[in-house]
């Protein structure tokens, strides 16, 4: 059993209404704000998968990269029928690595030109910043970014739960030792 | 200012070094301790050795800090224009997880210009040799190699841009032909 089994025993035990409620009651009953470095960063992402997994939001793989678009991989990779990707990174902070996420969100709409590329952040002052830079054009490869606790979570789920989604595992790179999971299925 | 610092290390510009890379162990070394930790001015200041050392070894023209056509929101250290397209530097003092972003923008650069070549420039050999290693395997595919400046790898590379007879990047309409123009 996981850490997180441990201190979140029953998801659907918890009371919430949105997404973003249940992100953000997960993140406080697993302590995400005390605990440092990548573990901050895997809770974020299972708050994330267990959003998904209530909505009934899948398939999607995860740590994963898309064929074509060599060296980057996001936390979330979504399939469409038509071939389409859409790429999510999930982050507690991201500061000059969003740079990096607009490089690749180009580089993939190069590959896959119909796919998107969003943000999910924890930390409210970045996603406010790089909901500017979108606005302003400096990041104009990302299609949207929700702080994951917000209304704009719940709005980015509503876009993701209204897409035809399919595993595709021939758009789908899991890394040299594939380390990249999925089809994740609810 | 790195740039004061460089002066202070440097006062003569002619003097001589017996090739690039003892020029950025030499300079390196003596401006280290005037440097301090701060790291964007040791960053400045290694970018200014590498500038220095395509001086004077005739890798010119050369663009600093240059925005390529079509690429967004991407900054190369240095960049070159030889017959074959582009050539850029990533110019990095320690690498880390950076060598993620000089990858990516490399990646961006050959989906535009397909014979473009992408260094990476270190200091750190240990992380230039695992770098280099992940080029090798094919894991940074878009790289072409990441060398350690201080070593005779960084000579080979100089001799050999310097022998590409790079020139001024050619400036091309956006669009390229068409039959008429509706306004």
């Amino acid at each position: 059993m996981s850490q997180f089994e441990i201190l979140v025993p029953d998801i659907s035990a918890i009371q919430a209404s949105r997404p973003s409620q249940l992100t953000r009651a997960l993140w406080s009953l697993s302590g995400g704000e005390t605990q440092v470095g990548n573990t901050r960063g895997h809770i974020l992402l299972i708050c994330m998968i267990s959003a998904l997994a209530r909505e009934q939001i899948g398939p999607f793989y995860v740590n994963c990269g898309v064929k074509g678009v060599p060296t980057h991989s996001w936390d979330l990779v979504f399939t469409s029928p038509e071939g389409r990707v859409i790429a999510v990174s999930a982050n507690v902070t991201l500061k000059e690595r969003w740079k990096n996420e607009n490089l690749a969100a180009w580089a993939l709409k190069k590959v896959l030109p119909q796919s998107s590329a969003y943000i999910v952040l924890h930390n409210e002052d970045e996603a406010t910043s790089i909901g500017n830079k979108i606005v302003r054009g400096e990041a104009a490869s990302i299609d949207g970014r929700a702080q994951i606790f917000s209304p704009d979570f719940d709005q980015f789920l509503a876009i993701l739960k209204s897409e035809h989604l399919v595993a595709r595992d021939d758009l789908v790179d899991r890394g040299d030792n594939q380390a990249g999971l999925g089809p994740v299925v609810f | 200012m790195a740039a004061e610092v460089l002066y202070q290390v440097h006062p003569d510009f002619e003097e001589v070094f017996a090739s690039p890379s003892i020029l950025i162990d030499a300079l390196w070394r003596r401006g280290e301790l005037l440097l301090g930790p701060n790291n964007n001015l040791r960053g400045e200041f290694f970018e200014l050795l590498v500038a220095l050392a395509l001086y004077k070894w005739d890798v010119r023209p050369f663009y600093y800090q240059a925005k390529l056509a079509l690429i967004p929101e991407t900054d190369y250290d240095f960049a070159l224009w030889t017959q074959h397209g582009p050539v850029v530097l990533s110019v990095k003092t320690s690498l880390r997880e950076r060598v993620k972003q000089a990858a990516l923008e490399a990646v961006a650069l050959r989906m535009v210009h397909r014979r473009a070549e992408c260094y990476v420039l270190t200091l750190n050999h240990d992380e230039a040799t695992n770098a280099q290693r992940k080029v090798e395997r094919g894991d940074l595919p878009a790289l072409s190699a990441v060398i350690t400046a201080s070593t005779a790898d960084f000579d080979v590379l100089i001799q050999r841009l310097a022998s590409s007879n790079p020139t001024a990047a050619p400036t091309v309409a956006l669009i390229a032909h068409s039959r008429s123009v509706v306004t």
